[in-house]
């Protein structure tokens, strides 16, 4: 996996430089991303275009900008060994017909298949999924914070319901991720003291975990 | 000539300290533990980064299907890929319940039991909760005092090293502390707000376990401070909070008169009714299955509660048909845990400037008002509440995409407070372990069945619990997002057993007609057996337990360990 798009960001890490990066998202097409998903044989769990579809969504969800996006992050290739180690049978079915869904309605949305749409029109339609889901659901309820850290929620029944659960996953990958913990946001693996009430400017941003 | 002078049956919470004290005292101790033994090095998973950590921590869905089906659904939060070592496997470690009356038994067999997964609460009983059963006339009166535990639970303070803040509240006595972890900001609210609405409670920081200030004591030991991580469930490389494994084993082994048996299943204690004593202990080995006979001239059994009164019920003799030592008919009833999940939660409005650094390992603690300053009620004892508020960090269930989604989680979300009840649960003799007549497990260990449920009471504490959790939230200004006020009370009532604070079945009292042990934990009938882990208890208050094991521990070997040197025993 070293396309141009890594060796940019590898490089843009390495010198430390967010402002390095901003270019770096610039330049990258939508061929580049494809490209940069194609899984060499090694998937564990999602076929090719399903692997490429989770990147492609990742990336819309969380992309690269001044810091490491989701693909940057490997988020397809973690949830895709993920769901081949940690998922039951159930769990498998149900989440290929997830992102079977989530297509499905993108595709609806963009009015083409998802993936003969530009860079553009792939944005516009998971932000118009993503407009839907949140209308028609409501916001984040006391229930679903606790289903999520028990690990367990109930089967998403609408593509909607399929989207937000997807997004949680890519979300909850992305921020466990190296990169995502410590680059976007921060995190101490041994912080040596418990500061328990601070102006959030000197702490600066959320913590990862 | 016994092979020891003790032995101990079990090294978690309350065996630590048995082996401790009586080491201390110069005597030689045999620890038998049924589990593996477990090496920091290469069971801690403490250094463990997020990414390092495998699908999200979470076991394969499978494998919980098939091994930890009451483990993880008991407990999830402390049940993941990185802690499953701590747990047992359930299908290898079967127990029965009554029809229609689930019964959580949560445990882990290893060096240290559940020391290493607990979750590190630590309170003092109350002078109230050694008289409650004469009171209302619920179990048998205690045969101590809250004064007579008093020096005991110095004693283990000091060395344990309890981190809290000092209060003066009768119901809730102070411990020797080290610095609290203080409040954040949300948590200042809380307590404003609840202490200002209700004068007659108290929101303070969590007690709990933690070096925050250790003593030579304990880092001569090798124990550290705490780092503030909170991966506590994953044991603790700095030995920052109390274990076994992190304090009194190693204290026990400096002494030189400390033997460890890892593997080593008690099945069985022999009678002998000529000298009326233990004469012998049954192992077998967990592994090759072989079986080994221990002798001493005193027994100590901390296998915990449940187990402890397995074992107990399991060494039937002519003397004894109905398990040792119990004359009374009390062995096996009486089990008791803390009910709980009468919660609220929800978001605190402003303080949008503050946040915090480091990762507490605890919150705040509402100590007992019910039926102490407060007696308005429709139940006897009473209940306290755990919980927190902490600042919520990114959402991934939050509207939005792309650079605006991961602005927005660069700054931390809401303020998140939650409180969940803990109350008391009445002795009831009904509630109660007996053996399987045939079913037996892997190393033909007659399997338990456990009989247990709430009552009455506990209903309507719980109720009010409810009521109570979300008007204390409003009265700070927390806007409600999940109470269980609204909930049917059969929703609201956790299992029996899942609060893992089980209790009461080998009760101390005075008369030998209506108890098992004496005042020292001493069974009335067999002078050479002493049991100190719940079993022993009573009653078991409100507060989470296990410093009283520790203290009523320490108390009883030095007993046993006086009555030997002055050749009483
Ligand atoms: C997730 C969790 C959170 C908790 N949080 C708190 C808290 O915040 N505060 C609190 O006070 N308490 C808490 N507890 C409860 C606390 O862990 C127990 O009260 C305490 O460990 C009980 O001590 P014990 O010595 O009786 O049993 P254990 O610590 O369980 O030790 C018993 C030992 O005996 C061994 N054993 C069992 N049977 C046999 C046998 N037949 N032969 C030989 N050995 C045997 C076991 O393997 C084990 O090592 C929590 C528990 C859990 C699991």
């Amino acid at each position: 996996m070293t396309d141009r798009r890594q060796v940019l960001l590898g490089l843009a890490l390495a010198l430390g430089g967010p402002a390095a990066l901003a270019s770096c998202d610039q330049a990258a097409t939508n061929d580049e991303l494809l490209r940069s998903l194609r899984p060499d044989g090694r998937l564990a769990f999602y076929n090719t275009r399903e692997y490429q579809f989770i990147g492609v969504l990742a990336d819309a969800i969380i992309p690269t900008t001044d810091t490491p996006g989701a693909v940057d992050a490997g988020v397809p290739a973690y949830l895709d060994g993920m769901m081949a180690a940690w998922a039951s049978r159930e769990t498998q079915r149900q989440h290929k017909t997830s992102v079977r869904d989530v297509r499905a309605r993108l595709t609806e949305l963009g009015g083409r298949d998802f993936f003969q749409l530009s860079d553009e029109e792939r944005r516009a339609a998971v932000a118009a999924l993503d407009t839907a889901a949140y209308e028609t659901q409501g916001p984040p309820t006391a229930a679903s914070f606790f289903g999520a850290a028990a690990g367990s929620s109930p089967a998403p029944e609408t593509p909607e319901q399929s989207y937000r659960a997807l997004k949680g996953l890519i979300a909850q990958i992305y921020y466990a991720s190296e990169p995502g913990a410590t680059v976007e946001l921060q995190y101490e693996l041994v912080p040596g003291r418990w500061l328990a009430d601070a102006p959030l400017s000197e702490i600066g941003r959320t913590w990862a975990e | 000539m016994a092979d020891f002078d003790a032995i101990v049956i079990g090294s978690g919470m309350s065996g630590g300290w048995v082996a401790k004290e009586l080491c201390e005292r110069g005597l030689k101790v045999l620890v038998l533990e049924r589990g593996r033994e477990i090496d920091p090095a290469v069971d801690y998973t403490d250094h463990l980064a997020p990414w390092q950590r495998p699908n999200l921590d979470r076991i394969p869905e499978d494998e919980v299907a098939q091994h930890y089906y009451v483990q993880k659904t008991g407990v999830s939060y402390a049940v993941q890929e990185t802690t499953k070592q701590y747990w047992v496997k359930d299908d290898e470690h079967p127990y029965e319940t009554a029809e229609g009356k689930p019964f959580d038994w949560l445990r882990g067999y290893h060096t240290a039991g559940k020391s290493i997964m607990w979750s590190r609460q630590t309170y003092r009983l109350g002078p109230q909760d050694f008289e409650s059963n004469k009171q209302d006339g619920h179990g048998i009166d205690w045969p101590i005092r809250y004064n007579d535990l008093r020096p005991w639970y110095e004693h283990v303070e000091r060395f344990a090293g309890i981190s809290g803040s000092r209060e003066n509240l009768p119901q809730l006595p102070d411990s020797i502390f080290q610095p609290a972890f203080e409040l954040t900001a949300g948590e200042q609210v809380l307590k404003r707000g609840v202490e200002s609405a209700f004068p007659t409670r108290k929101v303070i920081s969590a007690r709990i376990a933690h070096l925050t200030a250790p003593t030579e004591e304990q880092t001569a030991l090798g124990r550290g401070a705490c780092q503030s991580r909170n991966y506590c469930h994953r044991g603790c490389s700095f030995g920052a909070y109390f274990s076994s494994m992190s304090a009194t084993l190693p204290a026990a082994r400096r002494t030189g008169n400390l033997t460890m048996v890892h593997n080593a299943i008690v099945q069985k204690l022999d009678y002998d009714p000529a000298t009326q004593r233990i004469s012998g202990v049954r192992v077998i080995d967990a592994q090759t299955k072989e079986e080994r006979v221990y002798t001493s001239n005193v027994v100590f059994l901390n296998a915990s509660t449940v187990a402890t009164t397995v074992l107990m019920l399991n060494s039937t003799s002519e003397t004894f048909p109905n398990g040792l030592a119990n004359r009374s008919g009390q062995l096996g009833r009486n089990l008791v845990d803390h009910v709980g999940q009468a919660v609220a939660a929800g978001m605190v409005p402003g303080l949008d400037d503050r946040y915090h650094a480091g990762r507490a390992p605890g919150g705040i603690y509402i100590p007992r008002y019910a039926n102490i300053t407060e007696h308005d009620t429709d139940f006897v004892r009473g209940f306290g509440f755990q919980g927190g508020v902490k600042r919520q960090g990114w959402n991934g269930d939050r509207a939005g995409i792309g650079a605006d989604f991961k602005t927005a989680n660069r700054t931390p979300g809401p303020w998140f407070a939650y409180i969940s009840a803990f109350g008391e649960m009445l002795p009831n003799p009904d509630n109660r372990i007996t053996l399987h007549p045939t079913r037996r497990d892997e190393w033909g260990m007659p399997v338990p069945v456990i009989d247990c449920a709430f009552g009455e009471n506990e209903r309507k504490m719980m109720q009010r619990a409810s009521r109570d959790a979300k008007a204390m939230l409003e009265a700070a200004g927390i806007y409600v997002v999940m109470s269980s006020e609204s909930m049917p009370i059969e929703m609201v009532m956790s299992k029996p057993g899942n609060k893992i604070h089980e209790a009461g079945t080998a009760r101390m009292g005075a008369d030998p007609m209506q108890s098992v042990l004496n005042g020292w934990n001493q069974a009335h009938d067999v002078p050479n057996l002493f049991v100190t882990d719940g079993a022993s208890l009573p009653s078991n208050g409100c507060q989470n337990p296990s410093l009283t094991y520790m203290a009523i521990s320490a108390r009883a070997a030095n007993h046993a360990a006086d009555l030997m040197r002055d050749g009483a025993l």
